[in-house]
């Protein structure tokens, strides 16, 4: 069953509630600690849900999954395209999948962002060149930034779902519910930026840092 | 290959010394690629990705492995993932 009820929409507005919250000095009433020092600590203010969910997109999310292992080849998995060849055995959530990776389809345009699952676990707020994540969806929702100006996302399409390289702008248009522009990732792409596949849930949802957890101190968990 | 590549061979220690140059070739033709900004902010992306996201990225990229086993692929790894990881 799909559980939305536990899930936290994390809005633009409240972003903007967190981080007058941090500023007026409330860091401890929204739960920020140091990252990784105590079993179960967070360093994450809320969770951020793509607004848009279809059943199947739930399916990690199904306990009744939480076991199951699945195991997909080429041949059994949707090919768009010429496989990449790359070793791909992953366990995105609670599924253990070991197919090809599936070269990415030729195309570009806009997308829903509720279409598109995450590929971190995590993402901080701010951009590194500048800006942040609730800017740039405030920015999109009031259409003083045109959709078209800002860079595609990169889709990666693993067992015919379709996964981000970009994540901080996929939240910032699924939180403005404006169609995100794409192009579909290259495998050399997707072979590089395949240390951004942190997420434990299947790409449903992701955690967004209000404050950077870079200068956290302490170690490993 | 690229060393840049999650697949990309690194077994020895001359491996991680390619990859570590091809990281430093990449810095200075690409460096708008880069999330850390500057030295310091790599080191501490670095101490980041080793803790919470390499787990996760072990489990779904290397499945069967364990991020607590030291080798030279795992530090290649935490050092691209500093690069890259949002």
């Amino acid at each position: 069953m799909i559980d939305i009820a536990r899930r936290h929409v994390c809005s633009a507005g409240a972003i903007w509630r967190a981080l007058l919250a941090a500023a007026v000095g409330l860091i401890a009433l929204v739960g920020i600690s140091p990252l990784g020092s105590e079993a179960g600590a967070s360093h994450d203010i809320c969770d951020y849900d793509n607004p848009i969910y279809d059943g199947a997109r739930h399916d990690f999310d199904d306990p009744a999954n939480l076991s199951q292992t699945s195991t997909a080849t080429p041949s059994e998995g949707r090919l768009s395209g010429a496989t990449c060849g790359i070793d791909f055995g992953r366990s995105f959530g609670h599924q253990r999948l070991t197919a090809d990776f599936v070269a990415p389809r030729p195309t570009s345009g806009f997308i829903d962002p509720g279409d598109v699952r995450f590929s971190q676990a995590d993402a901080s707020l701010n951009f590194s060149n500048g800006g942040n994540v609730s800017d740039l969806s405030a920015g999109l929702r009031s259409g003083a930034i045109d959709p078209s100006d800002v860079p595609p996302i990169r889709l990666a399409e693993i067992d015919g779902q379709l996964f981000t390289l970009d994540n901080r702008r996929l939240i910032a248009f699924g939180d403005a519910g404006v169609p995100v522009p794409y192009r579909m990732a290259t495998p050399d792409e997707i072979a590089v930026d395949a240390f951004k596949f942190t997420t434990t849930n299947g790409g449903t949802s992701i955690q967004l840092r209000l404050f950077s957890p870079f200068r956290y101190q302490g170690g490993p968990r | 290959m690229s060393m840049l590549r999650f697949d990309a061979p690194i077994e020895t220690r001359a491996d991680f010394v390619r990859f570590l140059r091809e990281m430093a070739a990449d810095f200075e033709q690409n460096p708008d690629g880069w999330e850390p900004d500057g030295i310091g902010d790599l080191l501490h992306r670095m101490a980041f990705y080793a803790s919470q996201p390499l787990d996760g990225f072990t489990a779904n990229m290397r499945p069967g492995e364990s991020a607590e086993q030291a080798s030279w692929r795992r530090f290649a790894d935490i050092v691209a993932g500093a690069r890259v990881y949002e």
